[in-house]
């Protein structure tokens, strides 16, 4: 905590607070924009922060990371699409209120929501973050090793649809991370083409497994977005709203520890954290029965839950390089590009960028909620801009973004190469999520896997190195854990969905 | 065959055919991790093809895919990525955005449609322009114009 207060002041430099609130208005529009996810607006932003001091690109993408998990509510409410997927589970009460003309306060509810959940979620991070670091120091290669397995699997079983489909995503992305030269051993792997030679950088990797399959899924449909709402912007309600918001105590609590307990989950987010939070609200609700109807505490409960997990989603993320949602996988890569190593020796060797962009963090959900309300009025225009020139901006910014990293042309047509092999995948139901952290945390793992292997042949041998010891056997356990749950859900949804197919036959 | 069962087959083939070029390999410790990732991922590979063969999830309905406006999406930007080093960023940039909402939004295209087209192409190339060129001043790919 005092270190978090001796940094926060450079969080206020001139440059700093620009940058955050030019990110924050940014990410709102990005998240208003139905068809633009979170994670791809942060992931096409990393190649700019090149050209920032390391602080001020992570203050940018922490701005823009808080503000499109909450803008991702105006096209939520105004228009029933999710702006992303951490918004589903607003629309639920939030549309609702929209078509009985209440969509102003709708919003209003959705920014202070945020913002109360999102502080919740800073303060348990700024708290627990540093003593976890701290912990991390006691891990040697394997037990490295094994974090870096146990995030893959993690995001693995609760991104993708089938738990198998999400494993194979990830270790597709371990072989994406290794093409190239061996780092220990200087032997080319996978080198199929001259513009492999120096294997798949992480920015346009991040770039084209978000964004080009975005921008292929704009074709698909030609969305004519058409609202069932009629707008009117009224004066002299916010106030009356933030009274009105602060007075439910029970959704706001509830979203912002539901939110802040998936967020430190590694691989849960956002989507999760609103649905779950959003149910539990209901449940102890004296008149559940109103939820789906227009219930201000359903978007209380949604709103203060994913983005109480923004903050928590960063705790396993800057202690053990496992993140905590698919944005943070991303965010990773900008830790990673800007020199940085999750662990202890951010807080110690870096703390000053570190603390600046927690503390921007924070002003961050500020700014969000000012912003937020502010754009409220003129947010019906946000989501008019069409699909063609949204997947043209998209793409010409993709190329810039990729090229700019090395300037080179071959980073280019690997980003294109990744992104339409994505796309096809994305079809048959694999997520970018695994294939990303695999490229992220390759490096990682294979370097310790090699460390780890080099001791274990000079001493206990493989096996009894990487499997025993207590934090060995713990991390296991995890991974197998979250396997585990993710093979149970997925074998009850088989179950529901063979029930469901079954009394369908039998009706018809 | 179901579609997850083709697509465990196809995974479990590619997994095979990687395995094959690591044999090799010049140094052999280089391909130990690669390996122990290609085993891991054939075997979950026929895992999924065991499960789908196994137990066949019941089929939902799918709307035709737009191959044209995909397709044709996907040929503009290989012209795009053939053209940015022959004319420059900019100027491929501007093709490439006014190919796009012209070919793709062949059905909007009016001579009023087409000019705010215009000068949408040319305000974004020139915001570009300006925020990495001028501000940013950082290197874009450049071709015989620009």
């Amino acid at each position: 905590m005092v270190d978090f207060l001796t940094y926060f002041p450079q969080a206020l430099t001139p440059i700093n607070l620009l940058v955050l609130v030019l990110g924050v208005i940014g990410g709102l529009f990005l998240g208003a924009t139905p068809g633009l996810s979170p994670t791809m607006a942060v992931a096409l932003l990393v190649p700019f922060t090149f050209h920032m001091e390391p602080a001020t690109g992570l203050v940018l993408l922490g701005a823009v990371y808080t503000a499109t998990v909450a803008g991702g509510a105006i096209s939520a409410i105004l228009i029933n699409i999710p702006g992303a997927p951490a918004n589903i589970a607003t629309l639920l009460d939030g549309h609702p209120m929209a078509k009985q003309g209440q969509a102003q306060k709708a919003l209003y509810y959705c920014f202070i929501s945020s913002l109360v959940g999102g502080l919740f979620g800073m303060v348990i991070m700024i708290f627990f973050t540093p003593p976890l670091a701290e912990i991390s120091m006691e891990f040697g290669p394997s037990e490295m090793f094994w974090i870096a397995v146990f995030g893959i699997s993690v995001m693995a079983g609760l991104t993708s649809g089938s738990v198998l489909k999400g494993l194979i995503g990830g270790m597709f992305g371990l072989l994406v991370s290794v093409i190239g030269y061996s780092p220990m051993l200087a032997t080319p792997r996978f080198v199929f083409h001259d513009v492999l030679t120096g294997g798949v950088a992480i920015v346009p990797a991040l770039i084209g497994l978000f964004a080009i399959p975005q921008v292929f899924s704009l074709m698909e449909t030609s969305h004519k977005l058409t609202s069932d709402v009629e707008f009117k912007p009224q004066k002299g309600i916010l106030l009356k709203t933030i009274k009105e918001n602060l007075s439910h105590v029970k959704a706001l609590s509830i979203g912002s520890v539901v939110g802040s307990i998936i967020g430190v989950i590694p691989g849960a987010g956002g989507q999760v954290a609103g649905l779950i939070a959003y149910d539990q609200v209901r449940k102890f609700s004296k008149n559940p029965m109103s939820f789906g109807t227009g219930n201000p505490e359903g978007v209380a409960a949604a709103e203060s839950a994913n983005n109480a997990m923004v903050g928590p989603s960063l705790i396993p993320l800057l202690t053990l390089s496992v993140p905590g949602s698919p944005t943070a996988a991303v965010l990773l890569g900008g830790l990673l590009i800007h020199g940085l190593f999750p662990g202890p020796d951010l807080f110690r060797s870096h703390a000053d960028v570190t603390y600046t962009f927690i503390a921007s963090l924070v002003l961050a959900q500020f700014a969000m909620c000012i912003f937020g309300i502010l754009m409220a009025r003129y947010s019906h225009s946000v989501m008019k801009v069409p699909d063609l020139e949204m997947a043209a901006a998209v793409t010409v910014l993709a190329v810039f973004g990729t090229y700019s990293v090395q300037n080179s042309f071959d980073d280019v047509i690997v980003m294109f190469s990744l992104g339409t092999l994505m796309y096809i995948g994305r079809k048959v139901g694999f997520s970018a999520a695994p294939v990303v952290l695999g490229i992220i945390l390759g490096a990682i793992a294979e370097d310790n896997f090699l460390k780890g292997k080099l001791i274990a042949d000079t001493d206990v041998g493989v096996m009894h190195y990487f499997f025993t010891g207590s934090l060995n056997l713990i991390i296991i356990a995890l991974c197998a854990a979250s396997v585990g749950y993710s093979v149970f859900s997925e074998a009850r949804q088989y179950k529901k969905a063979k029930a469901q197919a079954l009394a369908k036959e039998a009706g018809s | 065959m179901n579609r997850d069962a083709i697509v465990g087959l196809v995974c479990l083939v590619m997994s095979a055919v990687l395995y094959a070029t690591l044999g090799h390999i010049e140094e052999p410790r280089a391909a130990v991790f690669p390996r122990t990732i290609i085993i891991a991922m054939g075997a979950l590979s026929a895992l999924m093809l065991l499960q789908h063969l196994l137990f066949p999830k019941p089929k939902a309905k799918q709307s035709p895919f737009p191959w044209i406006r995909v397709g044709g999406l996907f040929v503009i930007i290989i012209a795009y990525l053939a053209l940015l080093e022959v004319v420059g960023f900019y100027l491929a940039s501007f093709l490439f955005f006014m190919a796009v909402v012209c070919i793709m939004g062949f059905k909007r295209l009016t001579v009023k449609q087409t000019i705010t087209w215009l000068l949408g192409s040319v305000i974004f190339t020139a915001i570009l322009f300006v925020l990495f060129s001028v501000l940013l001043e950082v290197q874009t790919p450049r071709g015989l114009l620009i």
